[in-house]
């Protein structure tokens, strides 16, 4: 009668907001349940509900203007650290400042680029090897974000 | 004695609500709909459902179906399938930034919140600040309407609305406090609570404005048109005649209802799924359902006005999944032979299914006969459990067929079984904020 359908590796929808379950779930309140019946463990006051690590609290500042978004920038962010399929931890709540890495609106596309103003002008800035793209005068540059951390996958 | 609306009410209530929401969505994700005139679609991408400003100069209305608007019109609009999933992440970031702002939020819509300023210095400071960070940190623009009831705090949202569209920085003018005096410019039938019906009435009788509304005798309105208007009216003097709905009363009934992707013949999967989505809702509120109803209707665009409908009671009111599934394929059986009968083969086209006489769970009282089967029950507070943690779906009883949020376009070439009854959603765009594979890529 009960019937799997699909066994994820990551629960769906992903929440940003709050803990991350299955994720942030270290094994260690199990000693608590089991520490009961045998040795005291030493661990138990110690430790609290609250102790546990979240990844969130520190790639997230601020949840509701937080966004997650993929990296796909052709190699041209190496030089600042991005490689491509890397996640990107974006904050619309920081004021963009040059030397922020910002998400900005370029020709109706998102592009990841380091800010940067020379003069009175505006620059994208890219790795070595490809050319800044310098923000005319007359031009409005939208920023959608700003990225605070990228997360690279070695698995 | 007629009492007079007193002169300066400080705002008790604000109504935040995000412009054209859906549109709104959408655009913050995709920069080429901005200032393109933009359609979402509902009901598995029949109607209108949010039209973008510049749609609503074209001529679109909202609820007309798409394939009605002709077709030079429909090639310069862009359109989209509504994205729930999309809509309903940045609402809950948009209720989260008035929870920082303000004491108490009543989430009244996806995209309506009232909020409590009763005592603030600067209700109106707020409310820009609470503009201005939803506008930054999630890229909706809002307005905010502030009043000493609910109603006036709607009533000045609707304002609020009106003249920043005019503006091109919306800016201060998306903020409008609206006193029993600046009601003016208000049409009655945009009152909140003023129906249609009530509203030609009251045009007949020469009410045209809100203004005219609020300056009537309160007995008149009271003889005329019944305690439900006499309660706007109040509301509209600035004479609060309800706090903040903080928790969602009990639902009396529970539908869960689509238009199907094509003509189906056996809508049996569909109805199934249906069900047990509604039976979660219902064992999440801690409800249960005294009885169940059915429906089934043709494709009245093909002039097919086929409707029918069964309803059943339950013996005892019930949270079980498997029994409420068993009536449903009682009721849909009952439908399909008769319409089999009298019309040959009969293709539907929509169908729902809905939970009614809805009780408290732990209110229902066992008698000699009839008693909760907690077996049952215990077997479904499991199978919540294990659809919790691993998604919507992973387990379930019977032949409920499972994603409900409608097909994908390329799914109904892959054959799936269930892409034949789930809506196809041509322009569905992707779910940003709440899938992995869906994150937006970055160039």
């Amino acid at each position: 009668m009960l019937i799997p359908v699909s066994s994820r590796p990551l629960p769906t929808p992903p929440t940003l907001l709050g803990p991350v379950p299955s994720l942030a779930a270290p094994a260690l309140p199990l000693m608590l349940a089991r520490a009961a019946c045998g040795f005291p463990s030493p661990a138990e006051d110690f430790f609290q509900e609250e102790d546990r690590l979240d990844l969130n609290e520190r790639l997230i500042a601020n949840p509701p203007a937080t966004f997650l978004m993929k990296a796909d920038c052709g190699g041209s962010m190496v030089d600042y650290g991005i490689q491509d399929g890397d996640l990107l931890v974006v904050d619309r709540s920081v004021s963009p400042r040059p030397g922020h890495t910002v998400v900005a609106l370029w020709e109706g596309g998102f592009v990841c680029k380091k800010l940067y103003v020379r003069g009175n002008r505006i620059v994208l800035a890219s790795s070595a090897g490809y050319p800044p793209i310098i923000v005319p005068e007359d031009i409005e540059l939208e920023i959608w974000g700003v990225v605070r951390s990228n997360i690279h996958f070695h698995l | 004695m007629v009492s007079r609306p007193s002169e300066i009410e400080p705002p008790r209530f604000g109504l935040i609500d995000g412009n054209t929401f859906y549109v709104s969505c959408e655009r913050v994700f995709d920069p080429r709909l901005r200032g393109k005139p933009t359609v979402v679609l509902g009901n598995g991408d029949g109607c209108c459902i949010a039209l973008s400003p510049e749609a609503k100069a074209l001529g679109l209305k909202i609820g007309v179906p798409i394939f009605q608007v002709p077709k030079d019109i429909r090639t310069q609009v862009q359109v989209r399938s509504a994205n729930f999933a999309l809509y309903g992440d940045l609402s809950a970031r948009i209720v989260s930034i008035l929870h920082d702002l303000f004491p108490r939020v009543e989430v009244y819509s996806i995209d309506e919140n009232f909020v409590d300023v009763a005592g603030m210095k600067n209700p109106v400071g707020a409310a820009l600040e609470a503009r201005e960070r939803i506008l930054k940190w999630i890229g909706i623009p809002c307005c905010a309407g502030l009043g000493a009831t609910r109603t006036l705090a709607k009533a000045g949202n609707k304002l609020a609305k009106d003249q920043s569209k005019r503006a091109v920085n919306a800016g201060a003018l998306s903020v409008f406090h609206a006193t029993p005096h600046k009601l003016d410019a208000l049409a009655v039938e945009d009152v909140w609570g003023v129906g249609r019906r009530y509203a030609a009435r009251l045009n007949a009788e020469g009410v045209k404005t809100a203004a005219d509304l609020a300056a009537l005798a309160a007995d008149h309105v009271r003889a005329s048109y019944g305690v439900v208007l006499a309660r706007t009216h109040l509301e509209l003097r600035g004479v609060p005649c309800g706090d903040l709905e903080l928790e969602e009363p009990d639902r009396k009934q529970l539908v869960v209802s689509r238009t199907f992707g094509r003509d189906v013949g056996d809508p049996m999967e569909a109805l199934a799924t249906f069900a047990t989505v509604a039976c979660e809702k219902l064992r999440k509120r801690g409800l249960a359902a005294g009885a169940l109803w059915v429906w089934l209707d043709g494709n009245p665009f093909k002039g097919d006005n086929f409707h029918a409908s069964r309803a059943a009671p339950f013996p005892f009111s019930t949270q079980d999944t498997a029994e409420v599934l068993r009536a449903v394929r009682f009721l849909a059986m009952s439908i399909m032979r008769e319409a089999g009968k009298s019309r040959g083969v009969q293709a539907y086209k929509r169908g729902g299914v809905g939970l009614t006489d809805l009780v408290r769970a732990e209110d229902r009282q066992a008698d000699l006969f009839f008693r909760p089967n907690e077996k049952a029950e215990r077997r479904m507070e499991v199978l919540d459990k294990i659809n919790a943690k691993f998604g919507r779906g992973t387990v379930g009883v019977g032949n409920a067929g499972w994603h409900v949020g409608g097909a994908m376009a390329s799914e109904r070439r892959m054959g799936s079984k269930d892409a034949q009854w789930r809506p196809t959603l041509q322009a569905l765009s992707p779910s940003y904020t709440t899938k992995w594979a869906d994150l937006l890529r970055v160039g």
